[in-house]
């Protein structure tokens, strides 16, 4: 059986055989190619970025303390009790001292987050989870010898060791931020009592394993106050040293020891009375931040006594600076696209013009004008294959070096905006590190190899389609005078 | 067979300058035409018509009495037309045996080599072959679509005298032996002088029709 020339056969020969035309064809595809890849990975790498900041940075809330409150407060119980009398309210105490001045303090009570308000808070819908830490609390290490530094003076220091309580140790800011790893024994859960969690440092002086048992008691009263026992249920490695709220060894990273929430207050002499320093509550769904901070601020507790912080300057700063990325990848693919279409096009054209000779044979021949279109479109797709596949070979470099120039100039402009906001944008412990975005990782997933061949196959079908219209609109006469 | 019937040409922007007038004539298989004219008679036009390449301003062109705006120009091209150009129009990426291909589903080996082509001649790059290898293959082309009717415009233009006669009883054997209706447009007197009958144009109407007896034809 004879077979007569079908589209893609021709299309295959004119390719292979017309080699100058095809090689430069095949370089223009290729480079926009190159960055219809790098602006999908940077659409896609934005994303992911912006993806994590929120998860990292806006994705709780945090309560705390307000100062101007506490001082407030001090000064109506002060009043309450009246000046110059001996007298305690609601956790605020003063006392004449016998060489005649005044001396006033709190006392946990009165410092403390109220349980009763976090768990309110904790109850808000959509709320995953909540924390509470105590307060840094120096006790005296009876069983055991904690980490000093030789050189220094101690004797202005409480030559103690530092409990950090949390209801959920994996929520402590320091094993979010990834300060601390532990990496032998487990954290310290909500049902555990009477445990803790020592520094790697501490118990290699201190020859300590889990199962051992820890001694504290009152730092104030070493020889008669009550010893309280935890026992050991974890080591922690230090990857950053956690910073000292403090200065004195009774501080120090290594001396650092995480116990149940309960735990603090017994050794300090406060069995009863907690110090709750911070509570934090994340967010089930960080699209839904916003909604929650609103449930949690309808919440029915005492607000002035706190501090609410939603990080909200930080996370809205993130998100509009990767959204500029994402615009600006956005803008870079259109502008490919559309410099793409109309380079194309007119190379198609320029092309086309010179093979008027061949349309006119074809035309001769019998062949429909949409048949001719189909082999010149099939012409451009099969060189469009080859360019896209070498385009995609090397598109992770081309891609990373598009993304990671435009990251360094979002950065940029990031740490210019924190210049500017200096003093003017509450921050949160939570926030210094995080924040800072070093580098983005590009990868040229099966999605953006895809998104960026439809965008490649719609160039080439729209730039020759386009380009073909002369051939449409002229009559086979036309075309054939031409030809001669 | 192929008809042209009361047809009227002109271009739309020069209406004034008419370029067929009126022309009336019926082409049958089986003898070979040539049409002669001097430049501006309407010669090439009325090839171009009559391969529906064109339409008229007036009249029709009739396939078996059939209009052929009817079944579509481009189908009449397909089936009905065999084109021969005098600049061969062939495709310059294409081998002979390709470009014969275009043309149709007939054995493009056996008509080349009927045409005169060997098989190395017919594998290699058409653009390598001389101006009369070239026309063999154009016409070759033409035959393998199997279309009753071959069209072709000053077919040795560009040839020798002595190629230029040898294409010429290639047409003579398609007409007399395969009862195709070959026409030929050409300004050589001499060459038309093989064919059967000759059509002279002038001014756009046929000025004359000669029959030449088909003994002197072949």
């Amino acid at each position: 059986m004879h077979t007569s020339m079908n589209v893609f056969g021709l299309s295959i020969r004119s390719v292979l055989r017309k080699r100058a035309k095809t090689i430069l064809f095949l370089l223009i595809i290729f480079i926009t190619s190159l960055f219809i890849f790098a602006g999908w990975a940077c659409k896609s790498a934005s994303i992911q970025t912006q993806n994590e900041s929120k998860q990292a940075i806006g994705a709780s809330f945090r309560l705390e303390i307000n100062e101007a409150n506490r001082s407030q407060r001090v000064a109506e119980l002060s009043k309450q009790i009246g000046r110059g009398t001996n007298g305690s309210a609601e956790g605020y105490h003063q006392k004449q001292l016998e060489s005649g001045d005044w001396m006033t303090w709190t006392d946990n009570s009165f410092d403390t987050l109220l349980m009763d308000d976090i768990k309110k808070i904790a109850e808000a819908d959509g709320i995953e989870s909540y924390n509470v830490t105590t307060a840094n609390t120096v006790v005296n290490p009876v069983n055991f010898e904690r980490i000093e530094d030789k050189d220094v003076d101690q004797s202005y220091d409480q030559k103690g060791v530092s409990l950090r309580g949390n209801l959920s140790m994996e929520m402590d800011f320091d094993v979010q931020k990834g300060n601390i790893e532990v990496n032998e024994g487990r954290m310290i859960t909500p049902e555990d009592v009477d445990v803790c969690v020592i520094s790697r440092e501490l118990a290699d002086l201190n020859g300590l394993k889990v199962g051992d048992v820890l001694e504290f008691n009152n730092w104030k009263e070493r020889e008669t106050s009550k010893v309280y026992q935890a026992e050991v249920v974890g080591v922690y490695d230090s990857i950053n040293k956690i910073m000292p709220i403090m200065y004195g060894d009774s501080y120090r990273s290594e001396n650092i020891i995480f116990t149940d929430l309960s735990f603090p207050e017994k050794p300090e002499g406060n069995e009863g009375s907690p110090l709750y320093q911070y509570a934090t509550f994340v967010v089930e769904n960080v699209d839904e931040y916003e909604t929650v901070k609103k449930r949690i601020q309808a919440v029915d507790i005492g607000w002035e006594r706190y501090d609410f912080l939603d990080n909200t300057g930080m996370s809205d700063t993130m998100t509009e600076n990767f959204g500029e990325l994402e615009k600006m990848s956005s803008l870079i693919l259109i502008l490919v696209c559309v410099s793409g279409v109309i380079i194309i096009c007119l190379v198609s054209l320029f092309w086309l013009k010179s093979r008027v000779h061949e349309i006119g044979i074809y035309i001769s021949l019998g062949r429909t004008k949409c048949g001719i279109i189909m082999q010149m479109l099939l012409e451009g797709i099969l060189v469009g294959c080859a360019a896209f596949l070498l385009a995609a070979a090397v598109s992770p470099i081309v891609s990373q070096g598009v993304v990671g120039s435009l990251v360094d100039d979002q950065i940029r402009r990031q740490e210019e905006q924190e210049q500017m906001e200096a003093g003017m944008v509450a921050h949160s412990l939570l926030e210094d590190d995080q924040a800072k975005v070093v580098g983005v990782s590009v990868e040229i997933s099966g999605n953006v190899i895809l998104l960026s061949g439809i965008s490649v196959l719609g160039i080439i079908i729209i730039a020759i389609a386009g380009s073909c219209i002369f051939i449409m609109i002229q009559k086979p006469k036309e075309i054939l005078s031409r030809m001669s | 067979m192929l008809e042209i019937k009361d047809v009227m040409y002109y271009y739309k922007s020069q209406k004034d300058k008419v370029i067929l007038n009126h022309i009336s004539y019926c082409f049958e298989p089986g003898k070979m035409y040539a049409v002669l004219g001097t430049s501006g008679s309407g010669k090439t036009t009325l090839l171009s018509l009559l391969a529906g390449l064109d339409v008229p301003v007036e009249g029709e062109i009739r396939m078996d009495g059939a209009n052929i705006l009817q079944k579509g120009l481009n189908r009449h091209r397909k089936e009905n037309i065999s084109l021969v150009f005098q600049n061969y129009n062939l495709i310059d990426y294409l081998t002979p045996v390709e470009n014969v291909k275009l043309g149709g589903k007939e054995d493009a080996m056996g008509l080349l080599r009927s045409m005169g082509l060997d098989e190395t001649q017919s594998r290699r790059n058409v653009m390598q072959l001389s101006g009369g290898q070239q026309q063999r293959v154009a016409i070759a082309r033409a035959l393998a679509s199997n279309a009753p009717v071959l069209l072709a415009d000053e077919p040795t233009g560009n040839l020798d005298e002595d190629t230029a006669n040898e294409i010429i009883s290639i047409f003579s054997e398609l007409a007399h032996e395969k009862n195709k209706c070959v026409i030929m447009v050409t300004h050589s007197k001499e060459l038309a002088q093989k064919a059967d009958v000759v059509l002279t144009l002038r001014k756009g109407t046929v000025a004359a029709v000669e029959k030449i007896a088909l003994d002197g034809a072949g």
